[in-house]
């Protein structure tokens, strides 16, 4: 056994001698060119769609592996690669390759022949608020037209029928973006109303909280964990109102909590940095486009569809749909924009751009 | 060569090289490992060109390992239906036996042919070397068992395995190593015992080892010393030259399997050189393996399957845990260290300079089982088990010894002070690192990735050949759960064949145990003989259920 050992020895030794300075330099990018036997330098393209599992032509050639995936020895110089997907447009650009650097095209996102937008509901609305997580808020000029959605599908009515504020006038309405509380602001028979609604209950809790309010505010806003204080701006001063308790306080604009938004926008909701911020989704007049990130092809627009302007659109993350009210109908649409499942990215890159040092 | 083989006693300039020679592996191994993470941070191009370079190497080292362990496998199986105490009779007429069988097909199983070629040739060898044995009939076995907390449920069915021997057991002397602080419940277990099977062998007797013995540690050498001598005494007394007996060294856990003495016996005779040799058998952990966490089980099966490895390099095999050697080396050498925790692998170091080199293991093709470190509860089963390979890993304190040693010594070839002090060092630097690196390590350039490094092919390279190595690593874990589950004792159990699919199951822990149960400790193990905070003997739990 032992002569055996020596001779497995020797020869592991000898192949591990001759592949370590190979495997390294591949590893650096170098590899011997077959038809000049030269060492040369290499680089790799390591793509990733939205979503995944794509095929990848590169000069023609068929790759190896589905999206996402890192494309190898590629001498320097531009190549030709096209991404197919069935049901989704070819994706096609000259990407640069520099020599041991890798060029990334991460989150590529694939444009479907057809956008799958469906329906959410077809009654009109004049505009939708997100509340909360997961809820809009599609708005109408009468309380009872106001209808919560959650972006899961559940739908439900803020104001029943029967209920007192039913035939009241929508006027403004406040929010904080993780806060499960909105305030209406809202006449009802021709007085000026404050109402404070849970929208974690069903149906949504709603107090009148009118008498804490001796003037109209410029601005209502609280911190999205604190449900018990808001705060009312005023032209000259702050208060501070409880909720629980029914009190007021002036309040030190000086000690607001940090966290306090005191400036929400009043322009609609219509831009929004998606797909592990690679793509702009955007609003332009009517029309909902996306512009990728990536730059090696010149700026590409995809478009979606028409949205009536001056009304805010929802993108839900977590399931990559985007919501807007339709330009002719007033409808309330999801468009599905991303997959609704994360995409893996193994290695984890950097993602905050084009890294091929010529691009 | 006379060499004073202690860490105690030394003059300054010994004691100040002895000290460097501590420090020495706990240093080089965490100067690897945060070297490794300075680089990932800083460096991570170098970083990630060293972690590749480990990586192949250890790919390699683990194909490597496999066939080996495939072939020592086979080699145990090949010689497990061996009739021993046949061949034995056979040296004793060695003239005849060779005329005889030379010619002889021994079956037709390919497995006896390759089993009686090996034979063959060992016996060839014993006949040019013209070194002949003596009689078996005149050959004896000593016995010695360490005891200090085994009770007779532990010592019981280890005495009970020795007396089901094939081998004559008039030519056994079976002896106690009571440490005089055992409790009372030992002490009556260890008398019970010494009556019972005082007839059944040539003797059986007790030696108590005082608690406290100037210049001495508490450690299991101290005891099997002192049992020792008190038995070389027997010997004389009896007028059985030293020459003519064979030790061994058991854990009081240890059941030998019914050849094991036969095996001995013959490996003793066929060995020319057997004066200046050890006798190491395969170990398995087999004695409550289904009574321990899943874990434990991997972790033991591993290290038998590293006997079984290192069996097949006998060049530079080193005694571990029980074993046997020749009685007369153990006294020429003094006995074993009786201030030293690792007196398995130190007792070889010792015989090795005395004799200036001229000193071997003998691999044995044959089993003897132990007990799994097994405590009441599952976490201090993971105390236990982390404790026990922390007092493995405690071996490096070898290194310094060793090295002094071989730093003085002018007769042991340069070749193969180089080659020892290189296997006892790489030896120990990668018990503590590989874990760390194939575990953490190798990912941190990764991790700490910036944005020049990750511009590069490197970045995306690094994973892609990691995942090709460990792929192929799977190919060899596959082969390892085959082997042990062939090796897993053959006795009836409940749902056998459903326990032995979560067994193979378990090998998927082999990531964590690589870390936490072999890197961890044997890092933890250099990093106390670094400090100077030297270890005790701690007594592993061994618990079996009745």
């Amino acid at each position: 056994m032992l002569w055996l050992r020596k001779i497995v020895f020797y020869i592991f030794s000898l192949i591990y001698l001759i592949l370590c300075p190979l495997i390294v330099a591949r590893m650096l990018g170098f590899v011997i060119n077959p038809l000049t036997h030269r060492l040369e330098k290499t680089g790799l393209v390591y793509i990733s769609t939205n979503p995944p599992d794509a095929t990848v032509y590169i000069d023609g050639r068929l790759g190896h592996q589905k999206t996402p995936t890192a494309i190898r020895d590629l001498t320097p110089g531009k190549h030709f690669i096209r991404i197919e997907l069935s049901g989704y447009n070819d994706w096609e650009r000259n990407i640069p390759v520099v020599g041991k650097k890798a060029t990334v095209l991460a989150n590529t996102l694939l444009v479907p022949e057809v956008w799958p937008i469906k329906m959410v509901s077809n009654k009109p609305y004049q505009n939708i608020i997100n509340a909360g997580e997961d809820v809009l808020i599609a708005t109408n000029p009468v309380l009872k037209d106001i209808d919560i959605f959650h972006t899961q599908g559940l739908q439900e009515h803020l104001f029943s029928k029967n209920s007192v504020y039913a035939a009241g006038l929508f006027v403004r309405l406040f929010n904080t973006p993780k806060s499960p509380f909105i305030l209406l602001e809202a006449n009802i028979k021709d007085k000026h109303k404050f109402l404070w609604i849970n929208l974690n209950e069903n149906p949504p809790l709603i107090e009148d909280i009118s008498d804490l309010f001796a003037e109209t505010p410029t601005l209502i806003t609280w911190d999205n964990f604190d449900n018990e204080n808001i705060f009312a701006f005023y032209p000259n001063y702050i208060y501070r109102i409880n909720i629980k308790d029914k009190a007021i306080f002036p309040q030190n604009p000086a000690s607001l909590p940090e966290s306090l938004d005191q400036h929400p926008s009043r322009f609609p909701q219509e831009k929004f940095l998606i797909n592990d911020k690679n793509t702009l989704l955007i609003r332009e007049g009517k029309w909902i486009r996306i512009y990728p990130k990536e730059d090696f092809g010149g700026p590409q627009v995809y478009y979606i569809a028409k949205s009536r302007p001056s009304t805010n659109m929802y993108f839900e993350d977590k399931n990559g749909e985007l919501f807007y009210l339709d330009d002719d109908t007033g409808y309330l649409f999801a468009a599905q924009i991303l997959p609704n499942h994360p995409i893996l990215n193994i290695p984890i890159p950097d993602t905050k751009g084009p890294i091929a040092s010529n691009s | 060569m006379k060499f004073h083989y202690s860490k105690e006693n030394l003059g300054p300039r010994q004691a100040r090289l002895q000290r460097f020679l501590e420090i020495l592996p706990g240093a080089c191994s965490w100067g690897v490992l945060l070297g490794l993470v300075f680089l990932s941070i800083f460096f991570p191009f170098g970083a990630a060109i060293l972690i590749v370079a480990f990586y192949l190497s250890w790919i390699m080292r683990v194909l490597y390992s496999t066939l080996f362990l495939v072939l020592s496998y086979l080699q145990l199986n090949i010689e497990s239906n061996t009739d021993w105490l046949r061949r034995i009779q056979g040296i004793d007429n060695l003239g005849a036996y060779l005329e005889e069988n030379a010619p002889k097909k021994f079956g037709r199983h390919w497995r006896q042919l390759i089993s009686h070629k090996i034979h063959l040739r060992q016996l060839n060898g014993l006949k040019a070397s013209k070194a002949l044995p003596p009689a078996s009939s005149g050959i004896y076995h000593l016995v010695i068992f360490p005891v200090i907390k085994e009770g007779s449920d532990i010592l019981g069915p280890a005495v009970e395995a020795i007396s089901s021997q094939s081998f004559p057991l008039k030519q056994m002397v079976i002896v106690f190593a009571l440490e005089e602080r055992a409790l009372p419940p030992v002490q009556s277990a260890v008398c019970d015992l010494q009556r019972k099977y005082k007839e059944v062998f040539f003797d059986c007797f007790t030696v108590v080892h005082p608690a406290v013995v100037p210049g001495e540690a508490r450690v299991k050498g101290a005891n099997a010393t002192c049992a020792a001598k008190q038995a070389a005494l027997f010997f004389v007394n009896h007028q059985i030259p030293f020459e003519h007996v064979v030790i061994s060294c058991f854990d009081a856990d240890t059941v030998v399997s019914p050849n094991y003495f036969a095996c001995l016996t013959y490996h003793f005779m066929v060995c020319p050189d057997r004066l200046h040799a050890s006798f190491q058998p395969i170990p398995v952990y087999h004695n409550n393996i289904w009574q321990v966490p899943g874990f434990a089980r991997v972790v033991e099966t591993g290290s038998s399957f590293y006997q079984l490895i290192e069996a097949t390099n006998p060049e530079k095999l080193v005694t571990f845990s029980s074993h046997s050697m020749s009685f007369k080396a153990l006294v020429d050498v003094d006995y074993w260290p009786v201030d030293m925790i690792s007196d398995d692998s130190a007792i070889f170091w010792k015989a090795y300079i005395h004799y200036d080199g001229q000193y071997q293991v003998i691999p044995m093709y044959v089993t003897l089982s132990m007990d799994v470190a097994c405590a009441d509860n599952w976490w201090q089963t993971v105390k236990s088990v982390y404790k026990q390979k922390q007092r493995w890993a405690w071996g490096v304190e070898n290194f310094p010894i060793v090295i002094r040693a071989f730093l003085i010594s002018k007769k042991i070839p340069l070749y193969e002070k180089l080659r020892h002090a290189f296997k006892l060092f790489e030896g120990h630097l990668s018990w503590s690192t590989s874990g760390f690196i194939l575990s953490f390590i190798g990912w941190l350039p990764i991790i700490f990735a910036r944005r020049e490094f990750t511009a590069s092919v490197v970045y995306y390279n690094v994973p892609y050949i990691a995942n090709m190595i460990f792929t192929l690593a799977s190919l060899a874990i596959g082969v390892t759960i085959t082997l042990s589950l062939l090796l897993l004792p053959k006795t009836k159990i409940r749902y056998r064949w459903l326990i032995k699919l979560g067994h193979a199951f378990e090998w998927l822990m082999v990531p964590f145990i690589l870390v936490f149960f072999s890197a961890l400790p044997a890092l933890h193990a250099q990093t106390r003989l670094m400090l100077g905070k030297y270890l005790e003997f701690w007594v592993t739990d061994k618990h079996r259920k009745k």
